[in-house]
């Protein structure tokens, strides 16, 4: 009796996993049809760039456009690079975004454990204040921004760049609902151990939090990396200017040639790719890293 | 034994139990490093900003102080703010929920350990990363009424073209279709690094005991996601509600003020018609909406956000 | 696993493209910041000793630079007991290349006339930031000497006081204020002072697309203009005749005008005025002006013959939606600046006066200056600048940059004026139409006024408000802020 329900819930299994493969082959198919379009979608215009910048300026400019560029002029990028001093913009994009990345990590993880583990006087109202400041848009702060720059004599450096850009509240807000929703048995276990609130911090919040890190740190040097306002208002002179300010030398609206706007904005948006692509294995990770179940 | 959460605050009369005093000095410690830089950067310029709000002043003669001069000219006498309000909220209510929505609908589907997933992330990154004045040039032409894309595919099923940018119709919802697409990586990425704090074994538990996907979805990871959705809503509304580079770039305002919102509304007070005081008003103006609305889904948020402790 | 092996493949397929992007600004690249007054970024690809003029009628040509500019650069000398030095501060706009020629050759030769002075370029992207960036330098009390405007971003500065009263210097250094377009001083005057030194006039003209008028059989606009009659009917019917086809084959006949200061010359030649000389009052509702938006309007809510802004999409010229450019529109009302990008184009160009309205013949225009900002640490090196601008040689870089016109009458006759002009392009049509240019007196609040215009004048294109409405409502809005004191 015993056997043949073994044998029968044997077979069932078997039966349920075979129905269950093709169900999911089917889903997979699915999927990645669905993802493909979905990338399509998305690309789209990536792919338009592209296609735009390697257009020649007689090209460029047939309406409606072409797809494939015939011959592709590859050396468009070569112009871009020649007629702005896009290896100066580069660098000092990269040492920009860079160090914002660096500092607002810090300072922002420091701060958002204060505001979701610890108590004291204030805090809540301090992290209103903290929410606050991300909602008066900076058409309006970047006159006081600047008058301050200026009073500091920080005009044309890259403490102008770099400085008030790194304590944003975005970071402590994101990074303070990622602490949030670490449940605190560890810290609690920790403490009772005599740890002291740096160590917890160290050595069981900041493990738990690689996605938001990660999070923070694209978004953060995404930021920096399209910054347009600020840089072209706090520089005057070239050899300050970074590159998404020197790729819109190359026009919006009226534009001397699209071709290249085309290929500068394509040069810009590879190097933050690679730190997204970078990242992602921070992002997901899917396996329990602590040995608290499954976490 | 109590935890820390659960710790009285005042353990007797008159002051802090010495446990307590220590971790109000960790507080300001940790505090420390960012909010010396947050308050001489973030605070006082925004600070400053509602001083100059009392003022009518260029930026180039002398300011003149006016009181609520300027705020009071904004509610009652200005037709173009009442505009500019309206399409704004307009724009919130076109892309906030759509664009969370299916954010997290590409999160769950990114965060499957398929071959190639990788990739596929990276390519829903790209809109967010691409710079608006590129991207609008390009769905400039989608949108073409006779040489677009769009109205081609309408065309090609026997729908009737559209004329969108052309008409003040339809001029907001492609606004707030180019919008959702440029943004949807952005809250996907944040989706998705939040689901990773979900514990796998809740969800092999639940399906152990039968749930299937749509009933842990609703069990498990809602739930368990809700701390960043919280900051998601709150995210994506200071976002929406501030949009101005993508309208611009795509139809300066029009046709007819028809995507005119209220931040290219300041910047145009601001730096076209050189009221910098005015300009100031709006945006404070705008900073209460936000802010009230933020303080209501922060109240939403205590009955219905689980955080694991508190 | 399997996310490894993605990744580490992607890096591989992007490494290249990064890496050879990496190479070529190596190798292409400029080195550190561009020299203040050098010219390594020199946008001339083209042989710059070629032959003037020729050739570039041809579709999709390589535009060539005559060799005047060169010649004269080379030959200039320091000026004797030239007061300028240190350092003087320019703001400007222009696109890398061949718009931002002028700029660099003038830069040349300022470094050759004035070899004590360093230019320090403070350059933007377009004129709106170019505003912004000039009123948080003024805010800040740190003000570049030198600004490069035109009408409508020097009107408010020039309103508030922001630049300095060249009158003493041009008295000084006895500049003959005659020899300039009359309308281009007055642009930048205000009472008694002049704020700007005009450099350059843009001169109004239509250019044609000649492949679409030969197919449809019509008589190029340059011919008409020559023989007549040349009016308003003519433009309609032609425009008329030259719209059809379908979808990505469509064509329009007219491309939009949009902005008040190309409006404006239909409401004068409509008989009409924009305001009254005390700019107290606004008649953009009166009869004549009506007409005259009229006429405008009706192209593409009548006769389908225009596309509507949004659809071409830019105010300047050779954006991703330029519709005369890409070949798709008939006719487009112009400055000299959309040369460069006709001279790329597909089809054969030309161009041809506008066609006079039912009062008058009026055309519009836009001038562009050199202004000293207000506090400005360095004048005298920018006055010595703007100086230079209007010079002979100044005037040469001016034409030879194919980007606007002459501003001195007196250099129209210079005998290098034809070697900058295409050979389709005809200087006795600049001359008329600089000659017949009417002035657009700015109103102080400037902005306002073009955002009500703008708005109004799109919904009427648009056919969702009658010019009538329009104009009504332009007139009660626009009042409203002339009435506005500073």
């Amino acid at each position: 009796m015993a056997a043949s329900v073994d044998v029968g819930r044997r077979a069932d299994a078997a039966a349920a996993a075979r129905s269950s493969r093709l169900g999911r082959r089917i889903q997979l198919v699915a999927a990645y049809t669905a993802l493909g379009i979905g990338s399509l979608w998305a690309l789209f215009p990536f792919l338009w760039m592209i296609s735009t910048s390697l257009k020649s300026d007689s090209q460029v400019l047939i309406y409606p456009p072409v797809w494939i560029p015939n011959p592709p002029v590859w050396s468009n990028y070569a112009e871009v690079v020649r007629l702005v001093p896009f290896a100066r913009f580069l660098m000092n994009t990269i040492i920009v975004s860079v160090t914002v990345t660096i500092l607002e990590l810090i300072t922002s993880s420091f701060a958002a454990y204060a505001f979701a583990r610890l108590r004291f006087p204030g805090r809540d109202k301090l992290f209103l204040l903290y929410l606050g400041t991300l909602m008066i848009p900076g058409q309006v702060t970047i006159i006081p921004n600047f008058l301050l720059m200026s009073w500091l004599g920080w005009v044309d450096t890259y403490a102008a760049l770099i400085i008030p850009a790194a304590f944003s509240a975005f970071g402590t807000f994101l990074l303070r609902q990622f602490f949030l929703s670490i449940p605190p048995e560890l810290e609690q276990a920790a403490r009772m151990d005599g740890a002291s609130y740096f160590q917890t911090y160290r050595h069981i919040i900041l493990p738990l939090s690689g996605p938001a890190l990660a999070t923070l740190a694209v978004f953060a040097f995404m930021t920096q990396w399209n910054a347009f306002l600020w840089p072209l208002i706090v520089t005057n002179k070239e050899v300050m200017r970074t590159l998404t300010v020197g790729i819109r030398y190359f026009g919006d609206d009226a534009p001397g040639q699209f071709n290249y706007l085309m290929a500068g904005t394509v040069m810009s948006i590879i190097p933050i790719l690679l730190v997204f692509l970078f990242l992602q294995r921070y992002f997901v990770r899917g396996v329990a890293l602590t040995g608290m179940g499954g976490r | 034994m109590a935890t820390i959460a659960e710790r009285p605050s005042v353990t007797r009369r008159g002051g802090f139990s010495p446990l307590r005093r220590q971790e109000t000095i960790a507080g300001y410690l940790f505090l420390l490093p960012n909010i010396v830089g947050f308050l001489v950067f973030s605070s006082i310029p925004v600070l400053a900003t509602f001083s100059i709000s009392l003022l009518d002043w260029d930026l180039i003669r002398a300011p003149r102080f006016v009181g609520l001069d300027n705020y009071i000219k904004l509610l009652t006498a200005d037709a173009v703010f009442r505009k500019v309000l309206v399409n704004t909220a307009y724009f919130v209510v076109g892309t906030v929920p759509a664009g969370i929505f299916l954010s997290l609908m590409l999160a769950l589907a990114m965060n499957a350990n398929v071959r190639g997933i990788a990739i596929f992330r990276a390519i829903f990154f790209i809109p967010v990363i691409s710079a608006s004045v590129a991207v609008a040039m390009m769905w400039r032409w989608l949108y073409n009424t006779d040489f677009g894309l769009i109205n081609l595919a309408l065309t090609g099923i026997g729908l009737p073209a559209v004329p969108w940018l052309s008409s003040t119709a339809w001029a907001m919802p492609a606004v707030i279709m180019m919008a959702i697409w440029k943004n949807l990586g952005y809250n996907m990425v944040i989706f998705l690094a939040g689901l990773q704090g979900i514990p796998a074994h809740l969800h092999e538990a639940a399906a152990i005991d039968g749930a299937n996907t749509f009933q842990r979805f609703r069990h498990i990871t809602l739930p368990m996601l809700a701390p960043t959705t919280f900051f998601v809503m709150v995210i994506s509304m200071i976002g929406s509600f501030q949009v101005f580079d993508l309208a611009f770039v795509l139809t300066k305002g029009g046709p007819g003020d028809a995507t005119n919102t209220m931040v290219m509304y300041i910047y145009n007070q601001a730096f076209q018609f050189f009221h910098m005081g005015y300009a100031a008003s709006i945006a404070w103006v705008l900073f209460a909406i936000i802010f009230l609305i933020t303080l209501g889904q922060h109240q939403l948020q205590k009955r219905w956000v689980h955080y694991e402790h508190e | 696993m399997a996310r490894h092996l993605s990744r580490r493949e992607l890096i591989g397929r992007l490494a290249l493209p990064v890496l050879a992007t990496a190479f070529v600004a190596a190798c292409g690249g400029q080195t550190a910041a561009p020299a203040a007054s050098g010219p390594s970024n020199a946008p001339a690809k083209p042989a710059e000793a070629a032959k003037p003029g020729a050739e570039a009628a041809k579709p999709g040509a390589t535009p060539i630079y005559s060799n005047v500019v060169g010649t004269a650069v080379a030959a200039a000398k320091p000026v004797e007991g030239a007061k300028a030095t240190g350092t003087m501060r320019y703001l400007y706009n222009a696109t890398p290349g061949a718009n931002e020629k002028v700029h660099l050759d003038l830069i040349d030769l300022y470094g050759k006339l004035y070899p004590n002075v360093t230019v320090e370029k403070i350059r933007v992207p377009d004129d709106a930031e170019g505003t912004r960036k000039l009123l948080s330098m003024i805010a800040a009390n740190d003000v570049p000497d030198l600004f490069w405007n035109r009408q409508r971003t020097a009107t408010p500065f020039i309103a508030r006081g922001a630049l300095l009263d060249l009158k003493p210097m041009v008295t000084a250094d006895k500049i003959d204020l005659n020899d300039y377009w009359p309308s281009a001083i007055k642009t930048f005057s205000r009472g008694d002072g002049l704020y700007g030194l005009p450099n350059s006039a843009s001169s109004n003209a239509y250019y044609f697309n000649a492949d679409l008028y030969k197919a449809s059989g019509i008589p190029l606009p340059s011919e008409t203009a020559k023989k007549g009659p040349w009016n308003w009917n003519v433009l309609q019917e032609q425009a008329i005749k030259l719209t059809k086809g379908d979808g990505p084959n469509k064509q329009f006949g007219f491309d939009p005008v949009l902005s008040i200061y190309s409006v404006d010359m239909f409401i004068w030649q409509a008989g009409g005025k924009l305001w009254d000389d005390d700019l107290k009052e606004c008649f953009l509702n009166s009869p004549e002006a009506v007409a005259g938006i009229q006429f405008l309007v009706d192209f593409p809510t009548k006769h389908k013959a225009m596309p509507t802004s949004a659809e071409t999409g830019t105010s300047g010229s050779g954006g991703a939606t330029d519709l005369f450019a890409g070949g798709r529109t008939a006719i487009k009302m112009a400055g000299r600046f959309v040369l460069d990008t006709l001279l790329k184009s597909n089809f054969e160009v030309g161009m041809a006066i506008a066609p006079e309205g039912p009062k008058a013949n009026t055309t519009r225009g836009d001038d562009l200056a050199a202004s000293i900002v207000k506090n400005a640490k360095n004048p005298e090196a920018a006055w010595a600048y703007a100086k230079m601008w209007t010079s002979d040689d100044g005037q040469k870089i001016v034409m030879d940059s194919r980007r606007s016109f002459t501003a001195r009458r007196s250099f129209l006759n210079s005998d290098t004026m034809k070697t900058f002009l295409q050979p389709w392009e005809d200087l006795e049509t600049y001359k008329l139409g600089l000659e017949r240019t009417g002035v657009y007196v700015a109103p102080n609040h400037t902005g306002e006024v073009n955002a009500i215009f703008d708005r109004e004048l799109n919904l009427a294109y648009l056919g969702e408000k009658s010019v009538k409405d329009a104009t009504d409502t332009m007139k009660k809005e626009i009042d409203a802020v002339l009435q506005k004191p500073l």
